[in-house]
C-alpha cells in the first residue's frame, strides 16, 4: 500500500514538475511587460524594452532559464521603481522642510525635548518638581515659537503654490504647441515647474 | 561616462570586439556573463552619453518572433571605449591588439 502511494506521489510530482517547466516560458513572456513597466515611466522606452527583452527570453535556451531571466528583469525593475518612490518622498520631505519656518522647526524641537524630559523623569525618578518645571518651560517655549512660526510657514507655502501655478499656466500653452516629441534637447524644452524646483 | 564599473568595461569590450561594433541584447548578456538588468542599465547610460545608438532588427514576413534590439558604438563611443579599456584593462587590451 505504502509503495503504491510513493509511486503515485512520484508520478504526480513528475507531472507537476513537467507542467511547471512547460509553463515557465509562457510565464516569462507575461512577466517581461510588467518588468518593463516598472523599469521606467517613459511609455516609449517601456514598449522598446518589453520587445527587446521578449527577444532575449525567446533566444535564451532552457525553459526555466527563460523564467529566471524574466524574474531578473522584474527584480531590476522593482529596485528601480522602489528607488524612484523613495527619492520622490525624500524630495517631498526636503521641500516641506524648506517651506517650514525656522521658528516652527524650533517649536517641534522644543516639543521633542519636552517629551524627552518627561520620559527621563518617569524612568529615572528624578526630582519631579524640577523636571516638571523644566518640562513646562519647554512646552511654553514650544507654544510660543510655534505661534510665531506657523503664519510664516503658511505664507511661504501659499507663495510657493502661487509661483508653481503661474509657471504651470505659462508652460502649458508652449508645451501644447511644441508637443513632448518636438523637444529632443532638454535645454530647448519649456521649463517645467518640477524641473525648476529640483534644480 | 562618469562611472566606469567592471560591468561597463565588459560591455564596452564586448561591443568593441563585435563586427561593426554592434551586438544585440542577448549577445551582450551572453558575452559579458552579466545579468540582463545590469547590462541594460549600462546600455541606457551609454546611450544617454551619446556613445551608443540603437536600432531594431529587420524581420522577414515569415519570422514570427519578437524583434531583437541592436546596440552599436558611435565613432565617439569607439574612441572613448578604446581609451577607457587601454587605461583600465591594459593587459587584455595589449593581448587583444597584439
Amino acid at each position: 500500500m505504502s509503495a503504491g502511494w510513493e509511486i503515485a506521489a512520484g508520478f504526480a510530482l513528475g507531472l507537476v514538475a513537467n507542467e511547471l517547466c512547460d509553463v515557465s516560458p509562457w510565464l516569462a513572456r507575461r512577466i517581461v511587460p510588467l518588468a518593463a513597466r516598472l523599469w521606467t515611466t517613459d511609455e516609449d522606452r517601456r514598449a522598446i524594452n518589453a520587445e527587446a527583452w521578449l527577444a532575449i527570453i525567446d533566444e535564451r535556451p532552457g525553459k526555466l532559464f527563460k523564467l529566471t531571466t524574466a524574474l531578473a528583469f522584474l527584480g531590476g525593475g522593482t529596485v528601480r521603481a522602489g528607488r524612484g518612490w523613495v527619492s520622490d518622498r525624500a524630495f517631498a520631505a526636503w521641500l516641506n522642510l524648506r517651506l517650514t519656518s525656522v521658528w516652527e522647526l524650533v517649536s517641534y524641537g522644543m516639543l521633542a525635548a519636552n517629551l524627552v524630559t518627561i520620559l527621563v523623569a518617569m524612568v529615572t525618578g528624578a526630582d519631579a518638581t524640577l523636571m516638571g518645571s523644566f518640562a513646562t518651560l519647554l512646552m511654553s517655549a514650544a507654544m510660543w515659537t510655534h505661534r510665531k512660526g506657523r503664519p510664516h510657514t503658511l505664507a511661504r507655502r501659499a507663495a510657493f503654490r502661487q509661483v508653481m501655478q503661474s509657471r504651470v499656466a505659462e508652460a502649458a500653452p508652449a508645451a501644447r504647441d511644441a508637443g513632448p516629441r518636438a523637444c529632443p534637447d532638454p535645454a530647448d524644452c519649456p521649463a517645467t515647474p518640477d524641473a525648476e524646483t529640483r534644480s | 561616462m562618469e562611472r566606469v564599473t567592471q560591468p561597463t568595461l565588459d560591455v564596452l569590450e564586448a561591443l568593441l570586439g563585435a563586427e561593426g561594433f554592434e551586438l544585440h541584447g542577448w549577445a551582450i548578456i551572453k558575452s559579458t556573463q552579466r545579468s540582463g538588468p545590469t547590462v541594460y542599465k549600462i546600455l541606457e547610460r551609454l546611450a544617454g552619453g551619446g556613445l551608443l545608438t540603437e536600432r531594431w532588427e529587420e524581420l522577414g514576413e515569415q519570422d514570427n518572433r519578437p524583434r531583437r534590439r541592436f546596440y552599436k558604438l558611435t565613432p565617439n563611443g569607439v574612441a572613448r571605449a578604446r581609451q577607457v579599456l587601454r587605461e583600465r584593462r591594459p593587459e587584455q587590451w595589449r593581448e587583444a591588439t597584439a
